[in-house]
């Protein structure tokens, strides 16, 4: 028994790998053909995707001594770029481990590329299109899909969860795609985490509380700073906004799009200004599955890559942090809480951000970089 | 007593067959294929170097066939990638 597989590859290249000539096994109507070398491999560092890898067999029987055609057999393969790299990566809160849909992603898009840089750009394309399913096709895996959930659910934290309940924050986005990186054995990226600090100042609290008071009038309210799950120990947290918003600089508290609280409540509804508060988050910038994810954030996690920034929570890349920063960010303040009482006499908390500081595209590097 | 040409029939018939199961041994079915592609690796020796797939929803190691890593020639001795296959092993 003999076999023949050609594989014809992106670039238009072809290979024909031969099973040699060997006496097969024949133990009722199951054959045999034992391991055994075949006579070529696939290119060195070429990523292959090839859907039906198709050995044609023959079989010679001692009888005729001639050979004929038997039948094909035909299996999915995946052909990495290296040897996966199976590690918890910095950031990441698992390690990184072969699904099939991470492996599918990798080589299909880069299929027939042996250049790393290439490779990850191919790959990038896919998360582009922000319609990331897995392999049985069930999806999108959304960013930011249930946002009442999201920053507490270790599950979004985790790709490999993610594959299961369809729903990551970018602390899971970031490490899916190295993920996908790292099944391929590309290791030189690194997760950057862009924050305005984490917690206000002193100088920055005292502004807020001035402008809350040039604002509202003074002593007519009692702000309060809502309860976060961010890793921060005590203190208010610096926020930072992530387009779209309507922010101006005579405007320092708008209506965010966290959730509403009615007689101490979470409710989901339409966002009501009160009449005293004006709405300024507009709907987002497309996520994952997601045409307005959240968008206000204590930091956020990106991958970077040769200098470039790959944003994958958003499917966009960008040439440096910088231009990452001008094209993505808002603005920077922090979030209160406000009570007020409305018309039907209930308890109606509102989320507000103080906008403290308006993204200028001319002044680079105004949050930090971890 | 089957004739000559019966016998390939019946392993043609055996080999198609093959072919439209491998998704289900794939996903972890019980199958018993004839001509099924265990295993296919390069640039190592037979079993030390083809890749662990998990299935996304239950973590499951998937079944051969498996898959396939380029491994780098030169960095452990490996002089040259081999093709290494494997047919009628059944998924244990």
């Amino acid at each position: 028994m003999k076999g023949t597989a050609t594989v014809v590859f992106n670039n238009g290249s072809s290979s024909t790998f031969q099973f040699p000539a060997q006496k097969c096994k024949k133990n009722g109507n199951k054959y045999t053909y034992d391991y055994k070398d075949a006579d070529a491999a696939f290119a060195l560092n070429n990523v292959a995707h090839i859907p039906e890898f198709t050995i044609k067999w023959d079989i010679k029987y001692e009888e005729t001594g001639t050979w004929s055609y038997l039948a094909d057999s035909k299996v999915p393969m995946y052909v990495t770029h290296k040897e996966p790299v199976l590690l918890t990566r910095p950031e990441h809160r698992e390690p990184t481990k072969v699904y099939l849909t991470l492996l599918d992603i990798g080589c299909r898009n880069a299929n027939g590329s042996s250049s790393e840089q290439l490779i990850v750009d191919q790959i990038f394309v896919k998360f582009e299109s922000r319609d990331i399913r897995r392999v049985d096709g069930v999806g999108p895996i959304k960013y930011w899909g249930d946002p009442a959930v999201g920053g507490t659910a270790p599950a979004c934290w985790q790709p490999s969860q993610m594959l299961k309940t369809l729903d990551g924050v970018c602390g899971g986005w970031a490490p899916f795609f190295e993920n996908v990186l790292c099944i391929q054995g590309i290791t030189s990226s690194k997760i950057v985490i862009p924050n305005w600090d984490f917690k206000l100042t002193n100088t920055q609290l005292n502004a807020l509380m001035a402008d809350f008071e040039a604002y509202f009038g003074q002593g007519s309210w009692n702000p309060a700073f809502p309860v976060t799950t961010d890793d921060v120990s005590a203190g208010p947290v610096a926020y930072f906004y992530i387009e779209n918003w309507a922010l101006s600089a005579n405007v320092k508290f708008v209506v965010n799009d966290i959730l509403n609280v009615v007689n101490g409540n979470p409710l989901w509804e339409p966002l009501t200004d009160m009449g005293i508060i004006p709405i300024a988050e507009g709907n987002g910038v497309s996520g994952q599955g997601n045409s307005d994810p959240r968008s206000e954030f204590s930091d956020h996690g990106f991958v970077e890559y040769n200098s470039r920034v790959y944003d994958p929570s958003y499917g966009e890349s960008f040439e440096s942090r910088d231009e990452w920063e001008a094209s993505a960010v808002a603005g920077m303040g922090a979030i209160l809480s406000l009570t007020l009482q409305d018309d039907s006499g209930n308890n109606r908390m509102l989320f507000i951000n103080w906008v403290s500081v308006i993204e200028d595209s001319n002044i680079p590097g105004e949050l930090k970089f971890d | 007593m089957k004739t000559l040409l019966e016998s390939r029939l019946s392993a043609t018939l055996l080999f198609v067959f093959c072919a439209f199961t491998t998704h289900a041994q794939r996903n972890g079915a019980n199958f018993d294929c004839p001509a099924c592609l265990k295993e296919v690796h390069f640039g190592g020796s037979k079993g030390n170097n083809y890749i662990t797939i998990y299935d996304d929803l239950t973590d499951a190691k998937i079944l051969p066939p498996q898959y396939v890593s380029d491994c780098e020639s030169g960095g452990g001795g490996v002089k040259t990638n081999l093709l290494l296959m494997s047919v009628g092993v059944s998924p244990k």
